[in-house]
């Protein structure tokens, strides 16, 4: 039974190689019938925020586009790492022809993408990226990272603020401890902004009341802070309404990154200053190409990067009317 | 009865002088500590787990644990969220709904644990698991915000010609009831007694049943509560609402005086516990301690109260 399987995914990747080679037109064989189709295992770390549905809606929108099937996986929780490793596994048995994985957790899931490997299944990372070391250390490989460069990203919004704020007091409300996404996230806003004073550097643990909690804690202490850089969009909406609570609005700019429906309104309001876009669908079509263009043998370069834009008043009706911005 | 009073009595204060001490000690390390503002962000930030502990501690009461509260209170959150948001219903429609889901979450669990004698860690395992996967189906990765002043109210507003949030004072009100009921009210007696010795408690023609099961619908109302004001804080209600949450309601219980085995513990103890619990990560975040420090000085403090209660009770 799971050799047949496995035989006719290797029937269909050749058939489908043919197809993909040509780029990202519909391959002409996806409407003569679903077996012989690319099947892609899609796991990402949760499906509970905006973020995540729109990456997955990215995910279907381009499988429908270049004709190949894709099983979009989460477990229930981003911290649930044990049931991921579950997931790879299982995907590795069922036998799909690529495995696409966002690594909830940068070294658990190596062992399991060594499983893919040993099971000549391409692993594709797309946003969260793994550890090399984890990865040498059981000897598995993955074809490429896709996503962002975290930093980058960060610097985007750091220099807006420099630039157009200069000097004052600064805030950063740091993400969950260990997690290395979010530590580029604050030493890229972080570089770009040396002229400012920090006043604290203080985890709320991703979470909107933390962030509310945190930031009302250190308005208390420091109540001239004029800059805020929450690295996910969670913490930055929480900080706003704290700001606004603590009688302090129009006083402090506040930027997070994500920028999530949340976000959008807010700028629209003028009570976020900057929030950083990362096209998680964007993300997901360039996993998936990604994948293709690995079945069709090509070698990828080991960071597939894709974009980011920092959204501001100045943009943000371009943003949403799914323009290209900055 | 008298031996138990005393108990209590002493559990109650030596979580009174750990929050003392701290509170003396974050005043001379940081001035803005001791400012009245900043008072009372804390008490404002306690409320919500505050609410959440106040039900849990009755169900600790009977010797069960509640895990599920946190899950519930996104549950509920959302739940009210889409009625009031996306369906237009009156705000007191959406927060009569969260107090009912809530109430009716906890009498799950109550039914699975009195009736069908699962341990309360595993059914209450189960509905956290359930709660929270309801809560994500149902808000599919989206948040839900948007509410009316009125609705926001009791997140918001303070007392007229004070500096004090509503909240405050209505987290207070719920602490006297509570108290009044469990010290004054056979509801309480009978909580404590089941917890104490449950199989000498039903032999005394007492429905064990009914009042172990009335502790999770407390505990499930309660979360429901934390939930109204926790979304009307927030102007959102979302899935990973309350992620955790329960550990530090029960972290609240614990550092209050309560025994997990059942049977003591007091009100205001918990309501002590959790204002410490607060103290600490306002006093670190006022001196911009490293956050990587953070929770290891949280766990030693937890650590430190609980030894120090322990080793009072063996004394004795």
């Amino acid at each position: 039974m799971m050799k047949s399987k496995r035989l006719a995914a290797a029937l269909s990747l050749t058939a489908c190689g043919g197809n993909s080679g040509g780029g990202s037109g519909t391959a002409d064989g996806s409407g003569s019938g679903s077996d012989d189709k690319i099947e892609i295992a899609y796991i990402v770390k949760a499906k509970s925020d905006a973020f995540w549905t729109s990456m997955e809606d990215g995910a279907m929108k381009y499988a429908e586009e270049v004709g190949v099937k894709v099983d979009f996986q989460a477990p229930e929780k981003e911290t649930d790492v044990e049931k991921q490793v579950q997931f790879v596994e299982n995907a590795v048995i069922k036998g799909y022809d690529a495995i696409i994985l966002s690594a909830a957790d940068s070294n658990a899931l190596a062992p399991a993408i060594k499983k893919a490997n040993d099971a000549n299944i391409p692993v594709v990372l797309v946003n969260d990226t793994m550890d090399q070391g984890a990865l040498d250390s059981v000897g598995a490989t993955v074809e490429t990272y896709v996503g962002i460069d975290q930093y980058e990203a960060a610097s985007l919004a750091g220099a807006y603020a420099a630039e157009n704020i200069s000097d004052g007091q600064i805030c950063y409300l740091e993400g969950v401890p260990g997690v290395k996404a979010l530590d580029d996230r604050l030493s890229g806003f972080r570089d770009q902004c040396g002229s400012f004073n920090v006043v604290a550097s203080q985890t709320a643990r991703c979470d909107r009341n933390e962030g509310f909690n945190v930031m009302q804690n250190v308005l208390s202490s420091n109540p001239n802070v004029n800059v805020v850089w929450a690295v996910n969009a969670e913490m930055g909406q929480g900080a706003i309404q704290a700001i606004e609570q603590g009688g302090f609005s129009g006083k402090v700019q506040v930027f997070d990154f994500d920028a999530a429906p949340d976000d959008i309104k807010a700028i629209k309001e003028g009570t976020l200053a900057g929030s950083v876009a990362q096209y998680p669908d964007l993300q997901a079509a360039a996993a998936i190409q990604a994948c293709l263009d690995v079945l069709d043998g090509k070698t990828l370069e080991a960071h597939t990067k894709t974009k980011a834009a920092l959204i501001t008043a100045d943009n943000v009706e371009a943003f949403e009317a799914g323009e290209e911005v900055g | 009865m008298k031996l138990k009073d005393k108990k209590i009595d002493l559990s109650n204060m030596s979580a009174l002088i750990v929050l003392v001490v701290l509170c003396v000690v974050l005043s001379i390390a940081e001035p803005a500590f001791r400012s009245v503002g900043n008072l009372i962000n804390i008490l404002q930030q306690v409320t919500v787990y505050a609410v959440l502990a106040l039900g849990v501690n009755v169900v600790i009461f009977t010797g069960g644990i509640d895990i599920s509260v946190g899950s519930v209170v996104a549950f509920t959150g959302i739940v009210m969220g889409k009625l009031i948001v996306e369906a237009g219903m009156p705000s007191i429609v959406g927060i009569l709904a969260a107090l009912v889901i809530g109430a009716a979450c906890g009498t799950f669990n109550g039914i699975m644990i009195s009736k069908f004698k699962l341990q309360p860690m595993i059914a209450t395992l189960a509905m956290m698991s359930m709660a929270r996967g309801a809560a994500y189906t149902l808000a599919d990765g989206q948040t839900i915000t948007g509410y009316s002043e009125g609705f926001r109210w009791i997140g918001i507003a303070n007392v007229p010609g004070t500096p004090i949030p509503v909240q405050i004072v209505f987290m207070l009100l719920m602490y006297i009831l509570f108290y009044y009921v469990m010290k004054y009210r056979k509801f309480g007696r009978y909580i404590y007694s089941i917890g104490g010795n449950e199989e000498a408690t039903r032999l005394s023609g007492i429905n064990v049943m009914k009042y172990k099961t009335l502790a999770y619908t407390i505990s499930g109302l309660c979360a429901g509560i934390a939930s109204v004001i926790l979304v009307a804080k927030l102007n959102s209600a979302q899935s990973t609402a309350g992620l955790d949450y329960e550990m530090d309601a029960i972290a609240s219980c614990v550092i209050g005086g309560t025994s997990l085995l059942g049977g003591s513990g007091s009100v205001w103890g918990t309501l002590v516990g959790a204002i410490i619990m607060f103290v600490i990560r306002n006093g670190l975040n006022l001196l911009n301690v490293s956050s990587n420090l953070q929770k290891l000085v949280l766990g030693i403090v937890i650590l430190l109260a609980v030894l120090a209660d322990s080793f009072r009770s063996r004394k004795k």
